[in-house]
């Protein structure tokens, strides 16, 4: 965790009594650090209690009735499950070997029915975020860190001399 | 012929009760009473009306189809704020995943015009009246990106821990606090701009 | 005395019936024998630097180039090396990117790769990549002097 993480830490009272009395230590010394403490201060003073008063703008009733009308649709579709059971049975010995068809081809294809399955997971004090690109058909993860303590490529690589050919 | 029960002096404890037992006029009661904080929590995050009646009517069908499981761990509202919160979430994950990505909102993500702002020096809110100053967050809030303003809801209105954000916003303790830090930065910076627009 | 159209399964549902568990468990054989899951893997160097300084690499071929020029703002990217592996389901594999990075690549059930970036002995990130859509998997960081690094994961 950098020290701007950490000050905004300390704020919010996610630190641990070591790191509260190594910041508590640095903003008596550190000017920067002690005023950009204080702008976050002011920004979570400011917002407690002060969210916006909405009001749904619909009447009791009118707003009611279509929270009914959606409860009853979703009990209908369950009651109509068992209802259609004749219809179903009819058809019981095609369907049963479509289904197995399909269960396979499930299973083969490794269950391939969504794409939504993405996520990371990074250390605690590593900043991370991903997103996709559907235009080049990227899914990126980028790991946010400033002062590039983790570089792959080695300076020698950036810097070599030509190599002969 | 039986009168209708009187609800209005009923305790939340004894509505849910009822509710669960399957009194629709208890639950329609809970809904009268939490209508509004429901709303507001869909608004704020949407910043849409209509999106925000839809997501709201949804997440009290929702609650009323899995009443059974809850337990009372924590109030009725809070449990249905977080209904409302995920299907929120959800519908801003599909709208995000049909937007074109771009790299300004990955800098804005990673603060990549924080990083340069100066910090804010004087109080940008001091002296306002408390109207004033909920017109003036709002429409800062506006104008944030839907991961700065949820992070921002669910750490300073609805409470929540860095961790249970983390796991509510399906992402890491660290995103969790970068957005938060880019979030407030950027909020300062935005309260402190309509300050300035207010003197001139 | 004529007899009514009896509603009991006829002749032809049995042999869709027999048909369809048939061509299941041929699946089910073919499913048995281990696939495997071609990876490549390209770690690029990304800087604003002219080419000049990195004589030893070469450029990144002019596809990839201008995918990661949309995304990212660098003006070059360099390859700084490739590794192509045929991964199987369940079993690990390590590809070594440099002397300090590596990936371990996992198939795992649900056609999810699970990719750990290793730096320094370190895991910087774990992620689980859907191979259901035809993305490639971009892990990127800062480095030093702004300018960036690039893990490009490619799965056929």
């Amino acid at each position: 965790m950098n020290t701007e993480m950490k000050l905004q830490a300390l704020l919010d009272g996610e630190l641990d009594a070591r790191e509260t009395r190594e910041i508590e230590a640095l903003l008596t010394q550190d000017t920067k650090s002690a005023a950009l403490m204080q702008e976050l201060k002011w920004t979570k003073g400011a917002m407690v209690g002060n969210e916006a008063e909405v009001k749904l703008p619909e009447s009791r009733e009118f707003f009611w009735s279509k929270i009914q009308r959606g409860i009853e649709a979703g009990e209908k579709q369950a009651a109509a499950a068992p209802a259609g059971r004749a219809w179903w049975l009819k058809l019981l010995y095609p369907a049963t070997g479509l289904a197995a068809m399909v269960a396979v081809m499930f299973v083969v294809s490794g269950g391939r029915t969504t794409d939504d399955a993405d996520s990371e997971s990074v250390p605690e004090d590593v900043n991370a975020v991903s997103f996709r690109s559907e235009s080049e058909k990227m899914s990126v993860v980028y790991v946010a860190d400033e002062n590039g303590n983790f570089s792959p490529v080695s300076e020698e690589v950036k810097n070599a001399p030509e190599a002969d050919k | 012929m039986p009168q209708p029960t009187d609800y209005t002096t009923t305790l939340d404890v004894q509505l849910v009760a009822a509710s669960q037992a399957g009194d629709m006029p208890a639950f329609e009661e809970l809904v009268a009473r939490h209508r509004d904080k429901i709303y507001a929590r869909a608004f704020s995050m949407m910043r849409n009306e209509e999106e925000a009646i839809d997501l709201a009517q949804e997440a009290w069908v929702k609650a009323w189809q899995r009443l059974k499981q809850f337990q009372g761990d924590s109030s009725f509202a809070t449990w249905m704020t977080r209904i409302v919160i995920n299907l929120c979430l959800d519908q801003l994950r599909r709208q995000k995943r049909t937007r074109a990505e771009s790299i300004e909102q990955l800098d804005e993500e990673l603060g990549g015009v924080e990083r340069q702002m100066p910090v804010v020096a004087s109080n940008p809110t001091e002296g306002l009246e408390r109207a004033e100053l909920r017109k003036r967050i709002d429409k800062a809030m506006t104008q944030l990106s839907y991961e700065h303003r949820t992070v921002l809801i669910l750490h300073e209105f609805e409470e929540m821990e860095y961790k249970q954000i983390a796991k509510v916003m399906n992402c890491s303790i660290g995103t969790v606090m970068s957005r938060l830090f880019y979030a407030r930065r950027r909020l300062a910076s935005l309260l402190q701009s309509l300050k300035k627009e207010q003197q001139s | 005395m004529r007899l009514k159209p009896t509603s009991k399964p006829s002749r032809w549902h049995f042999l869709v019936l027999l048909l369809g568990l048939g061509w299941g468990l041929l699946q089910v054989v073919a499913a048995s024998v281990p696939v495997e899951t071609r990876v490549q893997a390209v770690l690029v160097w990304g800087t604003d630097e002219a080419k000049s300084t990195a004589k030893n690499l070469k450029e990144v071929d002019a596809k990839l180039r201008e995918k990661l020029g949309k995304i990212f703002k660098w003006q070059n990217y360099f390859e700084v090396s490739r590794k192509t592996a045929g991964v199987t389901a369940g079993k690990p594999h390590t590809l070594k990117l440099s002397d300090d990075c590596s990936v371990e690549i996992k198939i795992l059930p649900e056609n999810l790769a699970e990719v750990k970036l290793i730096g320094k002995g370190k895991t910087i990130v774990t992620r689980r990549h859907s191979l259901a859509k035809p993305d490639a998997l971009v892990l990127a960081g800062d480095d030093k002097n702004n300018t960036a690094w690039f893990v490009v994961l490619n799965f056929n």
